[in-house]
Formats: C-alpha cells, sequence, structure tokens
C-alpha cells in the first residue's frame, strides 16, 4: 500500500489526506520535510524554530486539507512553499529573530584550526549579512539562490513584475557584497567591481 | 573570480544544520492523535461503543419498563397490607 502511495504525485496524495488518509500524509511528509526545513531554516536561521514551522506547516495542511485547492496546474510544493514561508517571516517578525542566529558553531574553536574559525567567521558573517536584509531582498534571494526558482516562478510567487524581482535580487546582492567588503571576506579592489 | 561569483560561493557555502533524524516520524506522530480526537472521546461514548448498543435511549427505556413490570408483578402477591404500614412507620414510631 505504502509502495502504491510513493508512486504518487504530491497532488493526488494531498487529495488522498483530504480524505483523512494518514499513510498519504505520511509519505508526504517524508518526502518533503527535510526540503521544508531548509527552506525555512534560511528565513528563522535556528534549527528548533525550523523543525517546529514545518511540522505546524503540516499539521495545518493535516487539519485543514481542505484549504489545498486542486485544478490550474497547481503546484503542491511552490504552494506549501509559501506557508512554510508565510509562517516564518511571521516567527521572525514576531519574536525579531532575525538577530538571533543559530550560532552554536561558534562555540567550536578547538584553537588550532584556523580553517575552520574562518570558516565559522565566515559563517556567520553571511548569516547576519542576509538577517540584515529588508525582507524582501531576503526571500527574492532565498528563492532565486536556493530554491532554484526561475525569475518568473519567484516573481509570481512573490506576488511582483520579474522586473521588480531583479531589482531587489541586485540590490539584496549589493549588500551582502558590502557587509563581506566590510568583514574582509570580499578585497577593496573587487568590491570596487560591485554592480 | 569576480566578486558576484565570489559571493555566491559564500552563500552556497552557507552552512546549514542537518534537521533532527526523527523530525518526519515526529510530524505523523503528532497527526496521528488529532485523527483520534474527531472520534467520540468522552467516557459516555466509549461506555456505550463498548456495548454497542444500537440505540442507548431506548435501551435504558426498555430496561426500565422491563424492571418495573417484574417489581409489580413480584409484589402483588407477597407485599401485605400490614407490610406497607411498618414501611411507613419511622423509628421514632410516629407515623410519617
Amino acid at each position: 500500500m505504502t509502495k502504491e502511495l510513493e508512486n504518487l504525485s504530491d497532488e493526488s496524495l494531498v487529495e488522498r489526506v483530504k480524505n483523512h488518509d494518514h499513510q498519504a500524509f505520511s509519505v508526504l511528509v517524508a518526502r518533503h520535510s527535510e526540503k521544508f526545513y531548509f527552506s525555512s531554516y534560511r528565513y528563522v536561521m535556528n534549527q528548533q524554530e525550523a523543525e517546529d514551522i514545518v511540522q505546524d506547516a503540516f499539521l495545518k495542511l493535516w487539519d485543514r486539507p481542505e484549504i489545498w485547492k486542486s485544478g490550474k496546474g497547481a503546484k503542491f510544493t511552490s504552494w506549501f512553499y509559501k506557508i512554510v514561508m508565510n509562517l516564518s517571516l511571521d516567527k521572525c517578525r514576531k519574536y525579531k529573530k532575525m538577530t538571533d542566529v543559530d550560532d552554536a558553531k561558534d562555540l567550536q574553536v578547538d584553537g588550532t584550526q584556523f580553517e575552520d574559525l574562518q570558516k565559522t567567521e565566515e559563517q556567520k558573517t553571511i548569516n547576519e549579512a542576509l538577517k540584515a536584509l529588508p525582507e524582501k531582498q531576503m526571500i527574492a534571494l532565498n528563492l532565486c539562490f536556493y530554491e532554484e526558482m526561475s525569475r518568473k516562478e519567484a516573481a509570481v510567487l512573490m506576488k511582483i513584475s520579474v522586473k521588480a524581482l531583479e531589482s531587489l535580487l541586485m540590490r539584496g546582492k549589493a549588500k551582502l557584497k558590502d557587509e563581506l567588503y566590510r568583514e574582509g571576506f570580499i578585497a577593496e579592489k573587487q568590491k570596487g567591481n560591485v554592480g | 573570480m569576480n566578486d558576484d561569483e565570489r559571493l555566491n560561493e559564500y552563500l552556497r557555502r552557507r552552512d546549514m544544520p542537518a534537521p533532527s533524524s526523527n523530525l518526519a516520524y515526529r510530524i505523523t506522530q503528532a497527526a496521528q492523535p488529532k485523527t483520534k480526537m474527531s472520534m467520540p472521546t468522552s467516557w459516555i461514548d466509549e461506555l456505550f461503543s463498548a456495548f454497542l448498543f444500537p440505540k442507548p435511549a431506548y435501551a435504558t427505556a426498555f430496561c426500565l419498563i422491563v424492571g418495573l413490570g417484574i417489581g409489580l408483578y413480584a409484589g402483588v402477591d407477597e407485599v401485605q397490607a400490614q407490610d406497607w404500614f411498618s414501611f411507613l412507620e419511622t423509628q421514632e414510631g410516629e407515623w410519617l
């Protein structure tokens, strides 16, 4: 039975979830929980919160599967990404967690591994620079860079034009470069090339 | 490597902790009790479902009527008038 379910598309599985098919729900969760965990993590930057958000999103679907409207070529992953993203952004806004980076790795200083230390610094800088970005710029970067969505897909999800999205991406990247330059990860000469 | 490529490289190398290994299981389990929540959960419901009464109200009324009938039938011959008097008399010896 599960084998049969595993061959079904996401959209067919959600249709089964509408009939309270717990097995179909389990297959959907197993298939996507990790992917959406990373999606959420890119916003909240905290492991526990990202896991809780993914759980909340899936339980929302389980409790009210009728919120999924099939048809018109609707894609489950895009639709569900939006739920996860909204929950993540809500969390960021509510608790102003944008400054609370999950930086447990900062403590892993063995004293000798300079490379590790440098990498940790680099990670921290990147995370903080991303968190300091305006919300829309961060969303645009996450969608186009990490979620590997096309410009058009991302623009549709954000309900903006492709031009506006490109502008957000450009400004976001410029800000990130500025930050990396300030922290010494990009040399001055290279910084001069930022366009 | 120009700055754009360097930035992409930094973004790609961004470290993210893996989720707990039991995340999917946890979510599935959290949804499990909710299935049961939609079922009758009060102890009265559970009691009735254990006895499988098709119509609990009718079954209760039927038992009461049968009990009353048996009681009346048994009392016709055995209850004497003086039994009634002694029954109605209080312990102090007064009439009610």
